[in-house]
C-alpha cells in the first residue's frame, strides 16, 4: 500500500506542491512593521541614473550591503526607468528611502531623498574607497556571516549646533534605519555600525561602515581561542593542562585597551561574552569609506524649491521669485545628466 | 499522638517538659473536679485528649490541596509543599527528644502560631495594600479557616506545624511581588505620553478645563521629555558614554524607541479630516508667500518628512484625495442600490413560485378529491353523475349518431368488452319512446 509523502500531508487539495525553498523564500517577506516597537520599518532602494563608470557601480554594490537588509539587493535597473518608476514601485512596496548614485561631468555625486515627497540631499562624493579595497589592505579582514542579518546602528557625530540643513539631516539618517528599544534589543543582533561624521572645517561628511566585535576583558589570549575554536589544544610538551592555562602569553597590542571602550554586558551576548561582564568593544572597519560634502537640499523628491544653499536675496521680490523659480524650474527634473551639470555650475558660480 | 498504651511513657518523658505538659486524660478528669469554670475546662480538655488530633483539628483543607485547577508551577510548588509537611511532621512524631504531643498540645501550639502569624501578617499587608494577589487569598484562607472553627469554643483556625516555613516562603514572593510592582509602575510610567502638544486636543463641549491641565503640566512635561531625551540617546550595549551633556549630545545616535503612544500619534497616515487639512494647507501656502516666513516653513516640513511623517501641505493633493473619496462614496452607494434591487426581485420571484405552487397544490387537492369520489362513479358503461335525463342526451347529442345508425360512437369507450348491438338498439327505441311519449303528452295537455 503507497503511504502519502510527508509534504503532501498538509496541504491537501491545495494544488501543487511547492519545494522547500521557494516556502522558506516566500516566509521570509521582510515584514513593513516591526513587531517590536511596531513602528514603520524604512526601507530603501539604492540605484543609479545615468552611465556611471565600473568603480561606482561597485560603490553603488556596497552601498546595498551597507543598508541591508531592508534594501533590494539585486535590483534591476533599466536605463528607460524614471525616477516616476521607481516613485510608483515604492508606494507598494513600502520603500521610503532612496540613494541615487549619478556621475554629472565626471564628479560623482549621491543624493539621498525620501519618498514620496521628501526632501532630497545632494552630496558630492570627493573620496571614496571600496569594501574590497578596505579588505585587501587589512591584515585580517573580517566578515561574519550573519552580520547583514540586521541593520546597522547609526552613530552621528558633530551634526548638532549647525541649524539647519544640519537638524533635518540628523533626523535624516536617524529614521534611516528601524527603530530599536534599548531595553529589549538582543545584543547580538548589534553587529555594525555606521558612522557619520561631520567636519566643520572642512565642511565634509565622514562616511564610516564599522563591524562590532566583543571581546571578553580579562581573558587570557588562550582561553578565549580555546573556547572561540572549540578544538582540543596541542598539550604535548606541557606536564599539566594548569601550564596551558596560565601560561603568560604576548598581549597584542590592541589588547591595551582604556577603560572607555569597555563595557559591562547588559545580556548574554554569545558564549564568550557574558551578561554583567566587562567586555571590550572593537571596531573593524567593513564597507565602503566615503567623503561627502552637501551641495543641495531639495524641499521634493529631486524637486521642489531649493532649501540649501539659500538662494540669494535680491533687491526686489520678484527678482528673487525669479530666481527661485529658475532654480525650482530647473532643479524639477531630475533624472537628467545636463541639468546637474547646470545646477553645479549655479553652486559653484554662488560659492 | 496521644496514644493510650504509649500516654504512661509519654507522661514520664513530659514531666521535665515546661509548658505542653501532655496530660493523661484520666489526670485532667480527676483534676476536673475542682469546681468553677476551670473544672469544667479541665473536663472538657480531657474530652479532647481522647480524640486523636487527626480527627479533632482543622487540618483538612490544606492537607488536601486541589491540584486540578492551577498551573503547573502551582501545582508543583504544592506538592513540594505537601511533601516537606509530610516529612516534618514524620520527623515530629518520631523525635525522641520534643515532647510527644497530645491533641491538647498540638491544639495549644496552634494557637500560639496563629497568633505569631497573624503579627506577621498584619505588618507584610500594611506593605503590600496594593497587590491583592497572594497576601489577601491567604488572609481569606486564614479568615475562612477562623470562621470554620469559631464555633468551636476557644478554638481558632488551625495551621499545621511547619506553617512557620511555609510563610518563610510566602515572604520571599512577597519581596518579589514588590519588586515587579515598582518596576510595573516604572514600565507604565515610561509608557504614558508626556508630551502635551501631542495630547488630544479637547472638544469643544469638554470646555477648557484640560486645556489648563496641558498648560500647567507643559513645562514639567517638556523638562521630562528632555531628560528622557538624555537617556534615549544611550547606545543599546548598555551605557556607553552615557554622561553627556543632555541637551544637545554631540554623539547622536539612531532612532530610538521610546514612547509606543507618542511615535504612533507623530506618524498618523491617515487625515482624519480631509477638509480641515485642506483649509490649513491653504493657510500655510498663504503664510508661504511670506519670505521670511517661508524658509522657516520649508525646513520645518523639510525635517518632518525626513523625520519620517507625513505632512500634507499641498492643497492639490488633498483635493484629489477628497475628490475620490466622493467618487468611492458614489459608486458605493450606486452599488447598493443595484444591490438592494436585486434582492428585492429575488424576493418577489420567490414569493411569486411560491404563491404558484401553494395554489397549485391546493388545486390538486380538491381535483384528487373529486376524483376520487368521482371513481365509485365512473363505472365501465356509465357516465358518472347524473347530470340529465338519458333522453336529452338522446335528443341533443346522440340523435345525429342514431338516423345514421352510428352506435359504436355513442357506447361509453370505458366498456370494454365487446357489446351487443341488439341490446343497445332496444335501449335506444325504448328511451326514443319515452322522448315521443313526453312529447305526446304535452301536445295533448295544450289541446285541452
Amino acid at each position: 500500500m503507497r503511504h502519502p509523502k510527508s509534504g503532501g500531508r498538509g496541504r491537501r487539495g491545495r494544488g501543487p506542491r511547492i519545494p522547500a525553498a521557494v516556502l522558506r523564500k516566500q516566509q521570509a517577506v521582510a515584514p513593513s512593521v516591526d513587531q517590536v516597537t511596531g513602528a514603520k520599518i524604512p526601507k530603501s532602494f539604492v540605484f543609479s541614473r545615468g552611465k556611471i563608470p565600473s568603480t561606482l557601480r561597485h560603490l553603488q554594490q556596497d552601498l546595498r550591503k551597507v543598508m541591508l537588509p531592508y534594501t533590494a539587493l539585486n535590483l534591476k535597473e533599466k536605463k528607460r526607468n524614471n525616477l516616476k518608476d521607481f516613485l510608483n514601485v515604492s508606494g507598494p512596496l513600502g520603500v521610503t528611502h532612496f540613494m541615487i548614485l549619478s556621475n554629472p561631468k565626471s564628479l560623482p555625486h549621491l543624493r539621498m531623498a525620501k519618498t514620496p515627497q521628501g526632501p532630497t540631499y545632494t552630496f558630492q562624493i570627493e573620496a571614496y574607497a571600496l569594501a574590497a579595497d578596505i579588505a585587501n589592505s587589512q591584515k585580517r579582514p573580517r566578515c561574519p556571516p550573519g552580520i547583514f542579518k540586521n541593520s546597522p546602528l547609526v552613530v552621528l557625530s558633530g551634526f548638532t549646533g549647525h541649524g539647519e540643513p544640519f537638524k533635518s539631516l540628523i533626523q535624516y539618517f536617524q529614521y534611516m534605519v528601524p527603530a530599536i528599544d534599548p531595553n529589549t534589543v538582543k545584543l547580538a543582533t548589534c553587529q555594525r555600525v555606521l558612522l557619520l561624521k561631520y567636519d566643520k572645517e572642512k565642511g565634509v561628511i565622514d562616511f564610516r561602515h564599522y563591524s562590532i566585535k566583543l571581546q571578553p576583558v580579562g581573558v587570557s589570549r588562550r582561553i578565549r581561542k580555546l573556547m572561540q575554536n572549540n578544538q582540543v589544544p596541542d598539550l604535548r610538551d606541557l606536564k599539566d593542562v594548569s601550564d596551558y592555562v596560565t601560561k603568560a602569553g604576548y598581549g597584542s597590542e590592541s589588547e591595551v585597551d582604556d577603560e572607555a571602550a569597555t563595557v559591562s554586558l547588559v545580556s548574554d551576548v554569545d558564549k564568550l561574552n557574558r551578561a554583567s561582564r566587562k567586555s571590550a568593544v572593537r571596531l573593524q572597519e567593513i564597507g565602503p569609506r566615503m567623503t561627502m560634502r552637501l551641495v543641495k537640499v531639495e524641499s521634493g523628491l529631486c524637486s521642489g524649491d531649493v532649501l540649501y544653499p539659500e538662494p540669494v536675496k535680491g533687491k526686489q521680490t520678484d527678482e528673487e521669485t525669479g530666481e527661485e523659480a529658475d532654480e525650482s524650474a530647473e532643479s524639477a527634473d531630475g533624472s537628467e545628466d545636463e541639468l546637474e551639470d547646470g545646477s553645479e555650475d549655479e553652486m559653484e558660480d554662488e560659492e | 499522638m496521644g496514644r493510650k498504651p504509649a500516654a504512661a511513657a509519654a507522661a514520664a518523658a513530659a514531666a521535665d517538659n515546661e509548658s505542653f505538659a501532655a496530660t493523661m486524660p484520666a489526670d485532667l478528669l480527676a483534676a476536673a473536679d475542682c469546681g468553677g469554670v476551670h473544672g469544667h475546662s479541665l473536663f472538657f480538655d480531657a474530652l479532647v485528649q481522647l480524640i486523636p488530633p487527626r480527627f479533632y483539628l482543622q487540618a483538612d483543607d490544606e492537607d488536601r490541596p486541589w491540584y486540578q485547577g492551577l498551573s503547573k508551577a502551582a501545582k508543583a510548588a504544592m506538592k513540594a509543599q505537601s511533601r516537606a509537611n509530610l516529612k516534618a511532621a514524620r520527623r515530629a512524631r518520631l523525635d525522641p527528644s520534643a515532647p510527644p504531643s497530645s491533641t491538647l498540645d498540638l491544639l495549644k501550639k496552634s494557637v500560639a502560631d496563629q497568633a505569631a502569624e497573624e503579627e506577621e501578617d498584619e505588618k507584610k499587608s500594611e506593605g503590600e495594600s496594593e497587590k491583592s494577589g497572594d497576601e489577601a487569598s491567604s488572609g481569606d484562607e486564614e479568615d475562612d479557616e477562623i470562621e470554620e472553627d469559631g464555633e468551636d469554643e476557644d478554638e481558632e483556625g488551625m495551621q499545621v506545624v511547619p506553617s512557620a516555613a511555609v510563610s518563610e516562603d510566602r515572604s520571599v514572593t512577597y519581596e518579589e511581588l514588590r519588586e515587579r510592582l515598582h518596576r510595573r509602575i516604572a514600565e507604565l510610567r515610561g509608557n504614558r505620553c508626556t508630551r502635551p502638544e501631542f495630547l488630544n486636543k479637547p472638544k469643544k463641549e469638554k470646555g477648557k478645563k484640560p486645556k489648563g491641565k496641558n498648560a500647567k503640566n507643559g513645562k514639567d512635561e517638556g523638562k521630562k521629555r528632555k531628560r528622557a531625551d538624555g537617556a534615549e540617546d544611550d547606545d543599546g550595549k548598555g551605557g556607553k558614554k552615557s554622561k553627556q551633556a543632555e541637551e544637545k549630545p554631540d554623539i547622536m545616535y539612531a532612532n530610538v524607541f521610546v514612547d509606543p503612544k507618542d511615535a504612533r500619534r507623530k506618524k498618523k497616515r491617515r487625515i482624519k479630516n480631509k477638509k480641515k487639512a485642506l483649509e490649513q494647507a491653504k493657510r500655510m501656502q498663504e503664510a508661504k508667500k511670506d519670505p521670511e516666513k517661508a524658509s522657516k516653513i520649508a525646513w520645518d516640513t523639510a525635517r518632518r518628512r525626513a523625520a519620517g511623517e507625513k505632512v500634507h501641505d499641498d492643497p492639490k493633493l488633498i483635493k484629489e484625495s477628497l475628490k475620490k473619496d466622493q467618487k468611492r462614496q458614489q459608486k458605493a452607494s450606486a452599488q447598493w442600490k443595484d444591490r438592494q434591487k436585486t434582492v428585492d426581485k429575488q424576493r418577489q420571484e420567490k414569493q411569486k413560485t411560491r404563491t404558484e405552487n401553494i395554489r397549485e397544490r391546493a388545486h390538486q387537492k380538491k381535483m384528487r378529491k373529486i376524483e376520487k369520489r368521482e371513481k365509485k362513479l365512473m363505472r365501465p358503461g356509465f357516465e358518472g353523475r347524473k347530470d340529465g335525463y338519458v333522453n336529452e342526451y338522446y335528443s341533443t347529442q346522440a340523435k345525429p349518431y342514431i338516423r345514421e345508425y352510428k352506435i359504436k360512437e355513442i357506447v361509453d369507450p370505458d366498456i370494454k368488452g365487446p357489446c351487443c348491438s341488439e341490446a343497445m338498439w332496444r335501449v335506444l327505441e325504448i328511451g326514443m319512446l319515452f322522448k315521443q311519449f313526453d312529447e305526446l303528452s304535452i301536445r295533448i295537455v295544450q289541446q285541452t
